[in-house]
C-alpha cells in the first residue's frame, strides 16, 4: 500500500495536490457568495491561452498562465464595475474569447500535442520541483492574504454597498480576490487540468454548504472535502491507472452526493459537536 | 464648527442618465433628530441617502459630514447604514447572526450590539432561519457594532409583518431617546413617519417641506408632494 510514497514524483503530486486542495475551496467560498462560480471556468479558458503562449515562446507555461489570467481577471473586474455590465454577462464574453484566443495560439504552435493535453486534463504526476516551489510559494501567499483580509472579503462579498459605506476599500478587495482566483486557477491546472478547475473550486464548497452551520465551519469543511477528494483521488489514480484529474473530480461529486443524501443526519452530528 | 449639525447638504443636484433626480437640495440633519424622509416612488429619497453615504457623487453642491467635507471625511464608523434590501436577504450559503455582526466590528462588540436589538439569544442561528423582522434587527445590530452617532435606514420595514414592524419602531424610538442616536429613515409609509419621527423632510426631486410632523402633514404640503389631495386620519395605536 505504501509503495506509492517511494516515488518522488508521487510525493510531489501529493504535495501539489494538498496545496491546491487547500486554496481552491478557500477562494471558492467567496466566489459562491458572490454568485461568481463560473469565473473559475472563464479564467480556465483564458489559462489555456496562457499555456499556448508558454509553449509557443518556449517559456514556463505556468508562469505565462499566471500572468495572462491575472491581466484578464483585472480586465473582467474593471468591465464589471465601470461599465455596469452584469457579472455573468462579462464572463459570457471572456469565456468564448479566451477559448477562441487559445485555438488561434495553439494552431500557431502547430496544433495539439502531449504537452497541451497534460494542461487540458491535468498531469499532477509530472509536476516538477520548480513548479512545486511555485505552487507552494503562491499558495502560501494566497492563504496568508485570505487570512489577513478575511473579514473584509466576507463583508464585501456578502453586502458590497454596506461594506463600502463602512470604509472598506471595495475596489482593492475585489481586485485582490479576483487576482487570487486567477493564481489559484493557474496553479490548479496541473492537478485537475484546465477543463476541470472550476469543479475543484466549487464542488467541495457546495458540499460543505449542505451541512455547515456557519460560514467558518463551511469553509473548513470545504477544505476537508477537497483534501479527501485529492488524496484518495491520487491513490485511486495510481493503483487503477486512472487520470488523476477525472478521479479527483468524480470523487468530489460522489462526496457531494453522499453528503446531500444524508445532510440531515450529518448536520445534527455537526451541531452536537459544535455545542460540546 | 457646529457639533450639533451632523450632516449638511448644500445645494445638491443629481442626474441619472440625463434626467434630473435631485434639484438644489438644502437640508441639515441635527444631532438627536429622528428624521423621516418621505416622497413618492422615484422622488430621489434613496439617491439622496446614497449621496450622504458617499456612494454617489452629486453633480452640483456639496455635503458636509460632522463638519468635514465628504471628500476628506474618513471616520465612516460614525455612520451606520441599514440598506433597503436588508429585510429580504437571500442567503444561499450558511452564515450565522454572530458572523454577520463580526463583519463590521470586532468580537467584543457582538454581544452589546445583539443585546441592543434583543437578538442575543439568536447569535448562533443561521441568518436564513430568521424572519424578515429578525433579519432586519441583525442588520441594525451590525450597524450599531461600530457605535455610530448617526444611523441611516433605507425603507427598513419592506417585507416585514405588521407586528414585527411595531417592535422594530419601538427599538428605533429607544435608540433615539435612550441612546441619543440620530436616526434618518427613508420610508414611503406616511403613517409610520407621522407617528414615529420628530422631523420630516419631503422630497420629490426638490425639498418640498421640512419641519415637525404636525406642521408638515397638512393637506397642501402633501398635495405638493404627491400631486393629489390626501386626508390624514390620526389614530392611536
Amino acid at each position: 500500500m505504501f509503495e506509492i510514497f517511494q516515488y518522488s514524483f508521487m510525493i510531489r503530486a501529493f504535495l501539489a495536490g494538498i496545496m491546491i486542495a487547500i486554496i481552491a475551496p478557500l477562494i471558492g467560498n467567496f466566489l459562491v457568495i458572490r454568485r461568481l462560480s463560473l469565473i473559475a471556468d472563464t479564467l480556465s479558458h483564458i489559462a489555456l491561452s496562457g499555456v499556448a503562449i508558454g509553449l509557443l515562446i518556449g517559456s514556463q507555461p505556468l508562469l505565462t498562465t499566471i500572468i495572462l489570467t491575472t491581466i484578464a481577471s483585472i480586465a473582467i473586474e474593471k468591465l464589471r464595475t465601470s461599465k455596469n455590465i452584469p457579472g455573468e454577462a462579462v464572463l459570457a464574453m471572456f469565456l468564448p474569447g479566451g477559448l477562441a484566443l487559445s485555438i488561434i495560439l495553439i494552431s500557431l504552435a502547430h496544433g495539439f500535442n502531449a504537452n497541451l493535453f497534460s494542461y487540458l486534463f491535468g498531469s499532477i504526476t509530472t509536476v516538477e520541483k520548480n513548479e512545486l516551489w511555485l505552487i507552494f510559494g503562491l499558495g502560501m501567499v494566497t492563504v496568508a492574504t485570505i487570512i489577513i483580509l478575511y473579514k473584509k472579503l466576507l463583508y464585501a462579498s456578502f453586502d458590497e454597498e454596506s461594506a463600502r459605506v463602512s470604509g472598506i476599500p471595495i475596489e482593492l478587495v475585489n481586485t485582490t480576490l479576483i487576482i487570487l482566483t486567477a493564481i489559484t486557477v493557474s496553479l490548479s491546472m496541473r492537478v485537475v487540468g484546465v477543463l476541470l478547475i472550476g469543479a475543484l473550486m466549487i464542488i467541495p464548497v457546495i458540499t460543505a454548504m449542505q451541512v455547515g452551520k456557519s460560514f467558518k465551519q463551511s469553509t473548513y469543511l470545504s477544505v476537508g472535502f477537497a483534501l479527501i477528494s485529492v488524496i484518495i483521488g491520487l491513490v485511486l489514480a495510481y493503483y487503477f491507472n486512472l487520470p488523476a484529474g477525472g478521479a479527483i473530480v468524480l470523487l468530489s461529486l460522489g462526496i457531494f452526493g453522499f453528503v446531500a443524501t444524508f445532510s440531515h443526519t450529518l448536520t445534527r452530528i455537526l451541531a452536537i459537536r459544535s455545542h460540546e | 464648527m457646529n457639533n450639533n449639525i451632523l450632516v449638511k447638504i448644500n445645494n445638491v443636484s443629481f442626474h441619472y442618465d440625463g434626467q434630473l433626480v435631485l434639484d438644489s437640495i438644502n437640508l441639515e440633519i441635527k444631532r438627536g433628530e429622528f428624521l423621516g424622509i418621505i416622497g413618492p416612488n422615484g422622488s430621489g429619497k434613496t439617491t439622496l441617502l446614497k449621496i450622504i453615504l458617499g456612494l454617489l457623487k452629486p453633480d452640483k453642491g456639496s455635503i458636509q459630514l460632522f463638519g468635514q467635507d465628504i471628500k476628506v471625511f474618513h471616520d465612516w464608523s460614525k455612520i451606520g447604514y441599514v440598506p433597503q434590501k436588508a429585510g429580504s436577504v437571500v442567503t444561499h450559503f450558511p452564515i450565522t447572526v454572530e458572523e454577520v455582526i463580526e463583519m463590521s466590528g470586532n468580537k467584543n462588540e457582538v454581544t452589546d450590539a445583539l443585546t441592543a436589538v434583543d437578538m442575543e439569544k439568536h447569535r448562533k442561528r443561521l441568518l436564513n432561519e430568521l424572519s424578515g423582522g429578525q433579519q432586519q434587527r441583525v442588520f441594525i445590530a451590525r450597524a450599531l457594532a461600530l457605535h455610530p452617532e448617526l444611523l441611516i435606514l433605507d425603507e427598513p420595514t419592506v417585507g416585514v409583518d405588521v407586528d414585527s414592524q411595531a417592535k422594530f419602531y419601538q427599538l428605533l424610538r429607544d435608540l433615539n431617546t435612550k441612546h441619543n442616536l440620530t436616526l434618518v429613515l427613508v420610508s414611503h409609509d406616511i403613517d409610520v413617519v407621522a407617528h414615529e419621527v420628530n422631523e420630516i423632510a419631503c422630497i420629490n426631486c426638490k425639498l418640498i417641506c421640512h419641519g415637525k410632523p404636525k406642521d408638515i402633514l397638512k393637506s397642501d404640503f402633501m398635495e405638493k408632494l404627491y400631486g393629489k389631495e390626501l386626508r390624514f386620519v390620526v389614530h392611536g395605536h
